[in-house]
């Protein structure tokens, strides 16, 4: 873990790329935030009569099938695109420490059941997970949520699950156990923060897999809903244009996707390097 | 082909084992009888004028007894083709994909069609629908999307014809399951049909291959009855926006607890639509939030009451017969499947009875004119738009007709290549 | 060796039967019937005796586990039943979908591997410059979703230069392939990176060792080199990555199947799924968690063939 002055050896840590990547995330975060002042029109504001209207001063991107600006639907839609991936990495990542570090501190029995039920989870696609939640429980932006955080569970506890099994092994935990201290607490105290470093920057890089898997639900129509802004819906509704030639709302909704998941990628590389150093 | 066989399928629409979609309007048959070698009597019960104009649809078609009762119930499934006496005979179905057709040279009609062989082939996707009509990959297709016209017209706009239509697009109210009573009162349901604006539905939805309609019933439908019908056309206006008047009704329905849940198909089309009555919601000050419903679904919600768990939907409603009585019967007992929203009216009922045992045109016209009166004053479903049937042809082929007569008639064997 | 498959052979059985299951109920559970499918959809006039008439044939009021036991039993006496919707028997409605999905799979691996590994080659011995911007492509291809690229190469490659059909499965063998093109690019986009950036980071180590310097210093032929030395001993990374892209891809075929509009086996599922169309999905989601367990299956057996410390280890 970084101590003082950590920070600064991190940014260094990150290189140019990294920083660059850092700035853009926090930027998205800022517009996420931000987007009720910064958008220049209501992101929901129909104008028929200026459908697929061209770039200009008052729409910088232009604007989409109802007459829409795409520029202000981009920024509300950076929402749910942070929020929708953050949700699911936190109930993924919360599942799979419980569930990990439950099978590692009990070993046996409990740890072949764990590691049955993940090795089952791990066949089942997550798409198809999700749209079998979609048919239960109808499409939204949170069962899509749910779903896709079950799907990558099984990954994460896997992972971590290893992790925990070779520091469980390690003398220093014995010597807890002999002097008396809980199972749980020294999972708590001592087991979960050895292995964070390694699951943290795995949590990071399947922020970008959520953003990802998440969009895509949204594109079959299964996840958040129309009308509101939403950077996979927009290349959905985008997508039954192209063949009027109206590209501007599909690409420029799937560069959005693509930017931010590459800087999630950038930052997420960067840190397992150094993690990998310092271990 | 035999007397026996014609009895024998129109008989079988009334056996519930055979699952007929038609069943509905064999309800005041009596009897159905062979007579000599080339007749077959039908007795009704009371006089029903739509039993009449049904023998013109697929509930007049007839398939051979013996083939029938060999099959039972797989009967039109891959399993057991379906055996007709056609123009064409049925070469192969691949299911889910095409449908191949070649032609029947002992067919009983003189002049045979024009082509050898026909391919229906299912194309669900629009983009996939216009790339393919582009490049001749397919060469025609009958009823393309809003998004499917738009973009035919900017590539080859010659290749598409309009006919009439006979099928509205329509805004459903709709009683939740539970039975709680409709949410869309009839205050709120007038605003919004003056809250919407139907010329940009008509333009950006369905690509301009509809007319904005404040007629429930399909206008292609009012066809007899003198001038009745041009004067009750007449009396309904045209489709304007007046945003003051709405606001002014919306104020008078008191003031709305909870958001109007509006469902439609998870289609883009329908998604642009529903977008537009939410816009039109939003400027009266009527809150509606939107439903998407997985398609397949959407249509099920049709027929299954319990997954319409929503407070207004949208439905076409074709008309099978040049009969405004197939529209309106929607109110009537016999055929109430489709009021979603439980509309009731005494008048109405009796009316569409009378109608239906009406012989005299004019006056038949006369009651249904009253009977729309009430149902747009009421506005019991919200009419929208009014569908232009569209087909396209690739420069190739010719002689399809762009009316809506095509699920009704063996059209395709007028179908042959285009002279150079 | 042979008790580890069987091990192998009786867990893949267990998760195949569990999933069903889980699938199953999902399916039962899920609301609405498959009523309106089975008797047509569309009109609503089916009368109650009709209805009741379909509920007692096709058994939709029967508990859920008698249900599945009557869907399991014919599975093991090779029934699988028929689609409600279509009437026709689930697996010559598959096999008719199959060759679409299993092509766009295939293509996509073969163009991901083999463009992966050459990309990555060649960027472990190209320049500096050249390093950095592969690595830039590859960063940025691999965060590309599938359905993004689509829509990318169709705007390109489809609308405005008209090379590839936009959509469609296309007719005959050489026409299928040819609509294949562009949705496995999209499919094996991500992949091919991820390939590229391990082939390159696997190459770079091998190029450092000692007996791949010695080689270069006794003037080997450079191609020699890397076919021999270097390329074999960093296939066992590439093949790891392998069995996670080929899983990945079973997923994603639903994906892209949908954006081009494809008759394959993903779209399959989604309409099915939505008209509750339990046979159907039944065998498609069994179809499909098979694909994963086999591409484990044939991962696990590759390692054997290819790295002797496997062998050994499993004796």
């Amino acid at each position: 873990m970084t101590g003082p002055g950590g920070f600064a050896r991190t940014l260094e840590q990150l290189g140019l790329a990294g920083t660059l990547a850092l700035l853009l995330m926090v930027a998205v975060c800022l517009i996420a935030i931000f987007a009720p002042w910064i958008a220049p029109h209501d992101p929901l504001e129909i104008d028929v009569a200026n459908a697929f209207g061209p770039p200009s001063a008052a729409n910088p991107l232009g604007t989409d099938t109802l007459g829409r600006d795409i520029l202000s639907r981009l920024i509300w839609g950076s929402r749910s695109a942070l929020l929708g991936p953050l949700a699911i990495v936190a109930l993924s990542g919360g599942i799979a420490a419980v569930v990990a570090l439950t099978a590692a501190w009990n070993r046996g029995w409990v740890d072949s059941v764990i590691s049955r039920i993940i090795d089952i989870q791990f066949a089942f696609p997550a798409i198809l997970l999700a749209l079998l939640v979609a048919a239960v429980f109808s499409s939204g932006f949170w069962p899509a949520v749910v779903a896709l955080a079950l799907a990558s569970v099984p990954h994460k506890a896997r992972l971590l699950r290893s992790e925990a099994l070779r520091e469980r092994a390690q003398p220093y935990i014995e010597a807890l156990e002999v002097q008396g201290m809980s199972g749980p607490s020294i999972t708590a105290r001592h087991l979960f923060p050895a292995v964070w470093p390694l699951f943290s920057t795995q949590l990071i890089l399947s922020f970008g897999y959520a953003t990802i898997e998440l969009a895509a639900i949204s594109f079959i129509g299964l996840g958040i809903q129309a009308p509101t802004p939403d950077w996979g819906l927009m290349v959905a509704q985008g997508q039954a244009t192209l063949i009027q030639g109206e590209f501007r709302e599909a690409l420029s909704a799937g560069l959005c996707i693509v930017a931010v998941v590459t800087a999630v990628t950038i930052i997420g590389d960067r840190l397992s390097h150094i993690h990998v150093r310092s271990i | 082909m035999t007397p026996q066989d014609v009895a024998f399928s129109l008989a079988r629409h009334m056996d519930p084992a055979t699952k007929s979609r038609w069943a509905r309007y064999f309800t005041n048959v009596e009897a159905i009888t062979v007579e000599g070698d080339h007749g077959v009597k039908v007795k009704l019960k009371q006089p029903d004028v739509m039993f009449h104009a049904v023998m013109a649809t697929l509930a007049g078609a007839v398939v051979k007894k013996a083939h029938a009762e060999a099959h039972q119930n797989a009967i039109g499934t891959p399993q057991a083709l379906p055996m007709c006496s056609g123009p064409f005979k049925l070469a192969a179905w691949n299911v889910g994909s095409s449908i191949q057709l070649v032609r029947n040279d002992s067919h009983w009609n003189a002049a045979k069609p024009l082509s050898s062989r026909f391919e229906f082939k299912f194309v669900t996707d629009t983009a996939a629908q216009v790339n393919g009509l582009l490049t001749g990959e397919l060469q025609g297709m009958y009823g393309p999307t809003g998004n499917a016209i738009a973009g035919l017209k900017k590539a080859d706009e010659k290749g598409l014809h309009y006919g009439r239509g006979f099928s509205n697009y329509n805004l459903i109210p709709n009683q939740r399951p539970s039975g709680a009573p409709l949410v869309v009162s009839d205050k709120i349901r007038q605003a919004l049909s003056l809250a919407i604006d139907r010329t940009a539905v008509a333009r950006n939805v369905f690509g301009g291959a509809a007319l904005p309609t404040l007629s429930p019933a399909p206008s292609a439908s009012l066809s007899y009855g003198g001038d009745v019908f041009p004067q009750a056309i007449a009396k309904l206006g045209t489709p304007k926006v007046d945003l003051e008047a709405a606001k002014a009704l919306v104020a008078q329905a008191g003031p709305i607890t909870q958001p109007i849940i509006l469902a439609y198909g998870a289609r883009s089309d329908y998604q642009l639509l529903a977008t537009l009555i939410q816009d039109a919601g939003r400027k009266i000050g009527v809150p509606i939030e939107l439903k998407s419903v997985p398609y397949g679904q959407y249509v099920a919600g049709f027929f299954d009451a319990k997954l319409r768990d929503y407070d207004m939907l949208m439905m076409t409603k074709n008309v099978n017969m040049t009969e405004p009585l197939d529209f309106y019967s929607v109110f009537t007992p016999a055929f109430d499947a489709l009021n979603f929203g439980r509309y009731q009216n005494k008048d109405v009922i009796e009316a569409l009875a009378n109608a239906r045992a009406e012989t005299d045109p004019a006056a038949r016209a006369r009651l249904i004119a009253s009977v729309q009166d009430i149902i747009v004053s009421d506005k019991a479903w919200i009419p929208l738009v009014e569908f232009t049937n569209t087909v396209y042809m690739h420069r190739a082929i010719t002689g399809a007709p762009a009316s809506y007569v095509f699920p009704y008639y063996p059209w395709a064997a007028g179908v042959g290549a285009a002279a150079r | 060796m042979s008790r580890a498959i069987t091990v192998r052979t009786l867990s893949v059985a267990s998760t195949l039967l569990v999933s069903s299951f889980i699938i199953f109920a999902a399916m039962h559970y899920s609301p609405g019937s498959s009523l309106a499918f089975i008797l047509g959809g569309g009109e609503n006039t089916a009368t109650p005796e009709q209805v009741a008439l379909v509920e007692a044939q096709y058994g939709l009021k029967d508990p859920l586990f008698l249900r599945y036991w009557h869907w399991i039993s014919g599975v093991f006496t090779g029934d699988w039943g028929r689609s409600y919707a279509m009437k026709e028997d689930v697996w010559r409605l598959l096999g008719a979908r199959l060759p679409t999905t299993l092509g766009l799979i295939a293509l996509a691996c073969t163009m991901s591997i083999f463009f992966g590994v050459a990309v990555g080659a060649l960027a472990s011995i190209a320049g500096r410059t050249a390093g950095i911007a592969i690595t830039a492509v590859t960063t940025v291809g691999f965060a590309t979703p599938g359905f993004v690229a689509a829509i990318i190469l169709v705007s390109i490659f489809a609308v405005k230069l008209g090379w590839f059909p936009a959509l469609g499965s296309g007719e005959g063998f050489i026409d299928g392939l040819w609509h294949l093109i562009l949705p496995s690019v999209a499919l094996g986009l991500t992949t091919s990176c991820v390939i590229a950036r391990i082939t390159r980071v696997a190459m770079t180590a091998e190029l450092g060792r000692e007996h791949v310097q010695t080689a270069i210093i006794r003037g080997v032929p450079k191609h020699l080199i890397l076919w021999r030395h270097v390329l074999r001993n960093a296939l066992i990374p590439i093949v790891t990555v392998s069995r996670i892209a080929a899983a990945t891809m079973v997923a994603g075929t639903v994906v892209i199947e949908f954006a081009f509009g494809l008759h394959g086996l993903g779209t399959l599922l989604i309409q099915a799924v939505q008209q509750k169309d339990v046979p159907v999905v039944q065998a498609i989601s069994v179809v499909l968690v098979g694909a994963y367990v086999l591409v484990n299956f044939v991962v696990d057996l590759l390692y054997l063939l290819i790295d002797p410390r496997v062998r050994l280890a499993n004796r």
